[in-house]
């Protein structure tokens, strides 16, 4: 039984080793360590942000007893995170079961939590958030427990008189919008689409750029020469302008956004992963991994594919802040999302009707956006200093 | 190597200093010169307004002849004709008793978008209408204190008594920017040029279809047939664009098409390059006043139309003193109003006029063949009053609108007095809705029919707009209070056109400018459904129609009018539209323009306006 099973787990280690040890020593660098903490904040903004800013309270006592409105007016989105959150933290614990099969239950468990949230989760749509406040004023409620931030992103205060553009006080953080929201909340709520595009059009981006370019460098010849006239056609079209078409004629949606900015920004990763296929293609475990029969996929996912990925993940950090960067432009251009907070949105909000330079509209938006693609270039670099040999030895130096 | 300063040296010295002087002098005598020269144009100007004082003078000692009636409002037997005692140019001559008043200085004028054709006709443009108002006169214009029409090109005009011919004596003094004289042929062929199948004004074109012919008998008299009697029978024929034979006979209908700047009249401005050569995008429009021009001459220079197309760049422009008129939105009216200096520095008008328009939401009833929850009365009555139309105006409007509840302004003779505003009272629409059949089933806070038919739709409105986003925010919020999910749906404003035109929509909201006498034919009546109709809601009264139908050929300027509040009336029962606000315009203007006067269509005509000689800037 040893003499099988130390063969086995070489074969596991083999492949890992390299990437776990470039994560590392990514890990040990400080502009990585920053960087990471930031996209971290952003993370647990993204996952948490309803019950950190909502008009809901958490429990409140009212004439028909104790309820949660802030519980019933999850949306299928914030509950499906949420669990996901819950089931990789504890997937993490059990450190017993395989790594693969741990991924495997991720996807499983992830699968059928959306499709019962979707289907079952049905919050109220028409909302009137003053409501919470009336009944409080009027004793209608005898008490409310809120969320350190008490405002909902589109809360407009509408039983107030005049809510724009106040300017951050102790009750509102960091000020109000032109439309009358707290702009704290805004922010908040705001990290979910900031990071769902970053990651969401990156990831589609990857997929096919590393399909196509694996293909390209693992065949070469007539396939290779197709392959790269497709990279030069779709390295030609401007995607900025074909977003603001799309906007134009489809409608606003974000889901379109993210597809198209995957669709066209794959180019990179393809061209990255056919010149490391290409090299790897003529290496001895490679040419053993044929000489044995495995299908194409093995070789080409399981077997070339982990020791050719790390300069794709490294552009693919910087796709990230670029897709940021992209969404928010849009969103600058009044082409993003209508009701949905966005920084890029908020910071074009700080251009002021009436001439008027709100500050704290383009002070905190700004600031986001700036640290969130810095640390993204942040991440990225240290990655590609722990991958490259000729840099490491030079720090050893 | 010691001598380092020799002879040579000083002689260089010498010679540099002396052409320094020699430099020095002559800049004082230019100095000079340049005084002299001014002197002498500053007597010039001077000597020149006194001539055009002189000549203004000399102007109205004689006698404006022309038909006299008593009487407007005679009750002839055959036929009703209008005189013209009043001087066209009465109001022109009013400020030129002023101690101080002179002639010269610029207008400079700002465009919030670039002008690509100045030809009258093929423009839709509305910046080029305010240009071409200038430069080509009509056959009568409206008087702006009375909104009587009084005569400019033609001297007098009688109207048969069922209104349909017109007969108009044209004045035999009118001469275009060229000099050559203006008759009956010129309106003959200004006709003609616009019923060309072949000219590019189709708008224009089915606005004069109700004209049978215009005909001229001798130089100064020209016949106007209509087919039928329409209430604006008048409007149409004296509103002709009067193109002048000699100047647009030189073009073939396929040059004019093509033409962008064959602006050319016979008003007291002219453009200031040849019309052949004017060419769009240079940023500034200038049109500079017609020397030969046939009536009393303005006092202002010229006038520049800046084409400054981003708000708040115009907002600095102004700001910096270059611009001498300016109206703000409504946020930066805000703005403005708090500073203190340029409040002191500026003359500030805030007027609401009958011509201002109005803002709606309108309610598609039928969409692909089926109709819409909106095809109820009563729920589009309960939207109205969800909407809180007095907050909307406070907030979003800065108190620079009024709620309305027709197309017709309170203002004006069209609207009924009786009609009362529908009420702010979610509670009332709440109960209406119920009635309607819409009420919570299901417990997810939005309403829906008997048969599970949720209560949601989506508006429609231009995305450009920060103003319509705000507002579509908070149509949102309070039509949440009722259980209604409302989705706001910023659109492109071409997009916005081809929706509207497909009526591929739940509900959008928009504004319609306003006339002196709406006709409301376009906007409601059944028969503007089909064929891209402005009735895109396919809002259907068959009662509406017959009293649209009923005052539309009434001549009887008091029957009319009650038929008029019928229909305003039925359309405040029927909401086919939530009538929103009518707004206030804002415009700042320099302090140094005087004679700047309200009037009941706005501010008057710039041919007004003067600028003291010590206070002017441009020009000299």
């Amino acid at each position: 039984m040893t003499t099988l099973n130390t063969p086995q787990s070489i074969i596991n280690k083999q492949p890992r080793s390299f990437l776990a040890g470039v994560l590392l020593d990514m890990c040990g660098r400080w502009g990585a360590r920053v960087g990471l903490a930031w996209i971290g904040l952003v993370a647990f903004f993204a996952v948490f942000g309803p019950l950190v800013a909502s008009s809901h309270p958490i429990l409140w006592k009212t004439e028909d007893g104790l309820s949660s409105p802030m519980l019933e007016h999850l949306m299928p989105a914030d509950v499906i995170l949420l669990a996901m959150t819950f089931v990789a933290a504890v997937l993490l614990v059990c450190k017993w079961i395989h790594f693969g099969k741990r991924v495997l239950w991720f996807f499983a468990i992830g699968i059928v939590v959306s499709i019962l949230s979707l289907v079952f989760i049905k919050p109220p749509q028409a909302i009137v958030y003053s409501q919470y406040r009336e009944a409080l004023t009027t004793e209608k409620a005898d008490w409310a427990v809120m969320t350190i931030v008490p405002y909902s992103p589109t809360d407009r205060f509408r039983e107030m008189e005049e809510t724009r553009f106040l300017s951050p006080t102790s009750k509102h953080w960091m000020g109000t919008t032109g439309d009358g929201e707290d702009l704290c909340s805004r922010m908040i709520h705001a990290c979910r689409i900031a990071l769902a595009v970053g990651f969401l059009s990156t990831g589609i981006a990857i997929f096919i750029g590393v399909f196509i370019g694996g293909l390209m460098g693992y065949f070469s010849g007539w396939v290779d020469l197709l392959g790269m006239r497709l990279v030069e056609v779709f390295s030609s079209i401007p995607t900025i302008f074909l977003l603001i078409t799309f906007v134009a004629f489809y409608g606003r949606n974000l889901y379109l956004m993210m597809i198209i900015l995957g669709l066209t920004g794959w180019v990179g990763y393809a061209v990255f992963t056919r010149a490391e296929f290409l090299k790897l293609r003529e290496q001895d475990f490679v040419q053993a991994a044929i000489a044995c029969g495995l299908p194409l996929r093995s070789v080409l996912f399981k077997h070339m594919l982990p020791n050719g990925v790390t300069p794709v993940l490294v552009s693919a950090s910087f796709g990230v802040a670029g897709a940021i960067l992209t969404e928010s432009t849009l969103s600058f251009l009044g082409l993003g999302l209508v009701d949905e907070p966005s920084w890029g949105q908020m910071l074009n909000q700080a251009r002021g009707q009436g001439g008027v330079f709100t500050w704290w509209m383009a002070i905190y938006p700004g600031m986001a956006i700036f640290l969130t693609v810095f640390a993204y270039n942040l991440v990225g670099e240290a990655l590609r200093d722990a991958i490259d040999p000729q840099l490491k030895k030079a720090a050893q130096l | 190597m010691d001598n380092r300063f020799g002879f040579k040296d000083w002689i260089v010295c010498l010679l540099l200093v002396a052409i320094l002087v020699t430099l020095w002098f002559k800049m004082i005598q230019d100095d000079r010169q340049w005084d002299k020269l001014a002197k002498i144009q500053n007597t010039l100007t001077s000597q020149s307004d006194e001539l055009a004082q002189l000549s203004n003078k000399l102007a109205s000692g004689i006698k404006v002849t022309g038909v006299t009636q008593s009487d407007a409002q005679s009750n002839a037997n055959t036929s009703t004709s209008q005189g013209t005692q009043q001087d066209p140019f009465a109001r022109v001559r009013a400020p030129m008793n002023e101690p101080d008043y002179a002639s010269g200085d610029w207008l400079v004028y700002p465009f919030g978008s670039t002008v690509s054709k100045l030809t009258p006709m093929i423009s839709s443009d509305v910046y080029q209408s305010v240009i071409e108002q200038h430069v080509i006169e009509q056959l009568a214009n409206r008087d702006p204190i009375t909104l009587e029409w009084q005569p400019m090109l033609a001297k007098s005009w009688s109207v048969s008594d069922d209104g349909l011919t017109i007969v108009f004596k044209l004045r035999d003094n009118v001469s275009f920017s060229d000099g050559k004289p203006f008759t009956s042929a010129d309106v003959v062929f200004s006709y003609n040029w616009i019923m060309n199948p072949k000219v590019a004004a189709p708008r224009d074109r089915a606005y004069y279809d109700k004209v049978e012919s215009v005909t001229a008998v001798g130089p100064y008299t020209v016949i106007f047939k209509l087919k039928e009697t329409y209430f604006k029978g008048f409007d149409v024929c004296a509103g002709i664009t009067i193109l002048a034979k000699h100047f647009y006979g030189q073009f073939t209908e396929a040059q004019f098409n093509e033409s962008t700047g064959l602006l050319f009249g016979t008003g007291p401005y002219k453009l200031a390059v040849a019309p052949q050569d004017w060419k769009p995008g240079e940023g500034k429009i200038e049109l500079v006043r017609n020397d030969k021009y046939w009536g009393i001459a303005p006092a202002l220079d010229r006038i520049v139309y800046r084409e400054i197309l981003d708000d708040n760049a115009r907002l600095v422009a102004f700001r910096n003193g270059e611009l001498d008129r300016y109206g703000p939105t409504p946020e930066q009216y805000v703005a403005l109003k708090k500073d203190e200096q340029l409040n002191k520095d500026k003359q500030l008008f805030e007027f609401e006029t009958i011509t201002g328009g109005y803002r709606y939401i309108a309610w598609n009833q039928q969409l692909e063949g089926k109709p819409t929850i909106f095809a109820d009365k009563r729920v589009r009555q309960a939207m109205t009053m969800l909407t809180n139309r007095d907050q909307m105006a406070r907030n979003l409007m800065v108190g620079l609108a009024t709620p309305c509840s027709s197309p017709f302004h309170r203002l004006g003779k069209q609207a009924n007095p009786d009609v009362q505003l529908w009420p702010y009272s979610p509670d009332k629409a709440i109960a209406l809705l119920k009635e309607a059949g819409f009420e919570d089933r299901d417990g997810d806070g939005v309403i829906e029919s008997a048969d599970g038919k949720q209560f949601t739709f989506k508006l429609i409105y231009p995305a450009s707009s920060e103003n319509y986003k705000q507002m579509a925010f908070y149509l949102k919020d309070a039509y949440a209070r009722a259980g209604i999910a409302m989705e706001p749906d910023p659109l492109e404003w071409s997009i916005m056109i081809q929706r509207i035109n497909q009526r591929k929509f739940d509900a959008m909201t928009l504004g319609w400018s306003g006339t002196i006498e709406g006709d409301p034919n376009q906007i409601f009546h059944s028969d503007q459904v089909a064929d891209g109709g402005d009735n895109y809601i396919h809002y259907v009264n068959k009662e509406l129609d017959k009293y649209i139908d009923a005052a539309r050929i009434n001549m009887n300027e008091d029957e009319r009018m009650k038929l008029w509040h019928k229909v305003h009336a039925i359309l405040h029962e029927d909401q086919p539209y939530t009538f929103l606000w009518t707004t206030k315009a804002v415009l700042y203007m320099d302090n140094r323009i005087k004679n700047v006067q309200r009037v009941k269509t706005g501010i008057n005509e710039l041919e007004e306006w003067y600028v003291p000689r010590k206070l002017q800037r441009w020009g000299l």
